[in-house]
């Protein structure tokens, strides 16, 4: 069925009822993690707004003592997110625990690796320098990813990514992801706890997530929210300011880093809409207008969002068994 | 398509690198000419980025960014068509 953008009348096809999702979150993750035959949960939190929002609807489903807020910081990140993830644990009243885990990452080679590959692009690199990664623009090529290295006279290089030093870098920097995970598991088997995990329906449905890393969870509570709606929830739940109004970061890497520059290509209030109309069949030039592009910048995301789901079913996947 | 004897070599040499590198695991494919890789799903993103690679450093060709599409690399036929077009002669 083609649908089109008023169809929901209010003219904001994402608008919501703040407080009532709220009140079914909370209810629907309080009997999750009852049904899962746990006693509590375990958020770890990044000091951005969908772990803020995780955090919050855990608090209002089991209380502040049945929560464990885990502030989990890397050194390419900076301990400015862990002083958040303190500033939310006292605006929510819940326990909270710092583990670092740069050492655990070092012991691994987290670093040997991701230098490694970094090497094979820029013979000079040196791990001070910082860097990351970057994908093309969303024109309806296919993608492919450069890496941008600052120099320490401030310059920055982008060169393109060969396949190779990608999957490597890639393999070696989602270690950060799975590390936090076991940590996030450690204190879960500790405390008879649930996991929750934090991916919005933009991770979720277009597979930004780490298999085995951020990705694995008991209970995703907000992977059905668009991230204009869990924005909207942070305020309804009176989350701080800094953590409420904070851009989603991609947690990586040691230059800043968008989730649009490295994988969305489209600020979120756009990629929103993109894969809001695209499920709802409104056509591209209906929509064009309304996100700032064009009807054939439009049907390129379209067929953007198409090709992701494809590609990341692997990582959806549960493990195959056999007869 | 008015291709040369030389390009039919080439189409040749490309069907078995895609079928040596993308198929090994899809017997059940048989792998037309004008099939596109990304509708059959034996190539995801950067399975591409592997066929760009091999398609500079086997003919010697400098591809853009921008030219990484379907248009040119989504087929035995695009990409044909796309050495045939840019190799140095």
């Amino acid at each position: 069925m083609v649908r089109n953008m008023g169809d929901r009348g209010s003219g904001d096809p994402l608008a919501l009822d703040a407080d009532a999702t709220i009140a079914r979150l909370a209810d629907c993750t309080r009997a999750a993690v009852r049904e899962l035959g746990r006693r509590g949960a375990v958020v770890a939190v990044s000091g951005g707004v969908d772990s803020g929002v995780v955090a919050a609807l855990a608090v209002r489903a089991l209380g502040p003592q049945r929560v464990l807020l885990l502030r989990l910081p890397e050194r390419d990140i900076g301990d400015a997110a862990s002083d958040l993830g303190l500033e939310l644990a006292q605006a929510l009243g819940a326990p909270t625990e710092e583990e670092p885990i740069t050492a655990a990452l070092e012991a691994l080679g987290c670093y040997r690796r991701r230098d490694a590959a970094i090497r094979s692009v820029f013979p000079d690199y040196e791990p001070s320098w910082r860097h990351k990664l970057v994908r093309s623009a969303p024109t309806g090529a296919l993608i492919t990813f450069s890496l941008v290295v600052e120099r320490p006279d401030g310059s920055t290089e982008r060169r393109a990514l060969p396949s190779a030093a990608y999957r490597a870098l890639i393999a070696a920097t989602n270690m950060k992801q799975r590390v936090r995970k076991l940590i996030e598991y450690t204190w879960a088997d500790q405390l008879g706890y649930a996991v929750l995990g934090t991916p919005n329906l933009l991770e979720y449905d277009q597979g930004f997530f780490v298999k085995g890393g951020d990705g694995l969870a008991d209970v995703k509570p907000i992977a059905r929210l668009y991230k204009t709606q869990v924005y909207t929830l942070a305020q309804a739940l009176g989350l701080p300011d800094e953590i409420a109004r904070r851009a989603p970061t991609t947690e990586t890497f040691s230059l800043p880093q968008t989730q649009e520059e490295f994988y969305f290509g489209h600020p979120y209030e756009r990629m929103d809409l993109l894969v809001w109309a695209r499920d709802a069949d409104v056509p591209a030039g209906e929509l064009a207008p309304r996100v700032g592009l064009t009807p054939d910048d439009v049907e390129a995301a379209y067929w953007e969002i198409g090709r992701r789901r494809v590609a990341t079913r692997y990582l959806h996947a549960a493990a195959v068994t056999l007869d | 398509m008015g291709e040369t004897e030389v390009g039919t070599g080439l189409r040749a040499k490309l069907r078995a690198y895609v079928e040596e590198a993308f198929l090994y695991l899809h017997p059940d494919v048989e792998l037309r000419d004008e099939d596109q890789f990304l509708e059959l799903g034996v190539i995801d993103s950067l399975g591409f980025v592997e066929l760009v690679e091999e398609v500079q450093s086997r003919y010697g060709i400098a591809v853009d960014a921008l030219e990484i599409t379907e248009e040119n690399f989504g087929s035995i036929d695009a990409l044909v068509a796309f050495v045939e077009r840019r190799r140095p002669s």
